[in-house]
């Protein structure tokens, strides 16, 4: 909590870190000032907010819907492999990602490119379309966090009674309706839990999503 | 099949979904599993490709020339990379023995990892792929 201070400083580097807080000029509000005045602040806070409402909605639906289907799946040891595959993304981190998204959409060394001119279409500057990264991001985030996800809510299933299922299946409840009537309520806490915690991270930044993956392509969002 | 055989098959089949969403599902989660275990298995086919072949034939999953060159830098900046590993060992074992629930421990997590990745990223020469 003491970092807050270097907001209403003057910061500038004087030896180590802590030392060159404690020497730096007081400028008061300055830094806002500047901060609101520079016009930027409302982009930044739409970006902010707009993007995390759809990682926090997505984020949640998207791995519960899956964590729900993957226990239908008639042959479970399946079920195992397709869920540890979905974990692996998890473990690289954004700077390896970042290499990976390099080597699909590259100019001139990606295999995306290299895939189209095998199909006879031209090769794209895929760096350059601002209009195709919201979604990209989106879709680099979820596929990144799906697997963790899906091992929270799978677990929160396992934890449920499978007398419960019985009990529906004897009253007639088809396999959706025991998604629906049985699965869902149960856990509604664990869902409610996860979303109070996305929402306390909103201000975290993904630096590594948001700097790191597009390359420093500067499309005006 | 006996008749109590085949009842009771159907008593275990009745709590399920049909074949054929079953087949669906398989395939919808094996293109998802592909999804995420192709870009994984690249990090390791890039790991072996020859610079020359990626600047040749591009990035590739299975490269045209293969060479250990990447293995022998890692091992030439041994202490380094060594070094690198500590600190997040250390940054763990840290993070986490205290109890990971307090804020403080958690910032000070979030600070020691960007500064890592940023560390890591200017040594490991990744900085030749601009980032």
């Amino acid at each position: 909590m003491f970092g807050i201070v270097i907001a209403f400083k003057k910061y500038t580097i004087n030896g180590g870190f802590l030392h060159s807080i404690l020497t730096s000029a007081w400028c008061g509000l300055d830094n806002f000032k500047f901060l609101f005045s520079s016009g930027d602040i409302w982009m930044i806070l739409r970006n902010t907010i707009l993007y995390n409402i759809t990682f926090i909605i997505l984020n949640i639906v998207v791995p519960v819907t899956m964590a729900l289907l993957i226990g239908q799946l008639h042959n479970q040891r399946m079920a195992k492999v397709f869920q540890t595959a979905m974990f692996l993304p998890y473990f690289l981190s954004w700077v390896v990602v970042t290499a990976l998204v390099w080597a699909f959409l590259s100019f001139d060394k990606g295999m995306l490119n290299n895939l189209m001119e095998g199909l006879g279409q031209d090769p794209r500057q895929w760096y350059m379309v601002p209009k195709l990264w919201p979604g990209f991001l989106i879709f680099m985030y979820l596929w990144k966090n799906l697997g963790y996800s899906m091992v929270v809510y799978l677990a929160t299933i396992t934890g449920i009674d499978k007398t419960y299922y019985e009990a529906a299946c004897i009253d007639g409840a088809s396999v959706w309706q025991q998604m629906k009537w049985v699965t869902l309520p149960l856990m509604r806490t664990v869902i409610i839990m996860m979303f109070i915690m996305a929402v306390g991270r909103i201000f975290y930044s993904d630096f590594g999503l948001f700097y790191q993956v597009p390359r420093d392509s500067e499309f005006p969002v | 099949m006996s008749k109590k055989q085949k009842e009771a098959a159907d008593v275990q089949n009745f709590n399920r979904i049909s074949r054929r969403a079953n087949i669906l599902l398989n395939i919808m989660f094996l293109i998802l599993a592909l999804i995420c275990v192709i870009p994984a298995v690249l990090v390791v086919s890039i790991s072996f490709s020859a610079e020359q072949s990626i600047t040749d034939y591009g990035y590739r999953l299975i490269p045209k020339i293969i060479s250990l060159d990447g293995y022998g830098y890692l091992l030439k900046q041994g202490a380094l990379i060594i070094r690198a590993l500590g600190v997040s060992l250390f940054v763990t074992i840290v993070g986490t023995v205290p109890g990971n629930a307090s804020h403080h421990t958690d910032g000070i997590c979030v600070i020691q990892a960007g500064l890592q990745t940023e560390w890591i990223s200017h040594h490991a020469g990744l900085h030749s792929y601009g980032i």
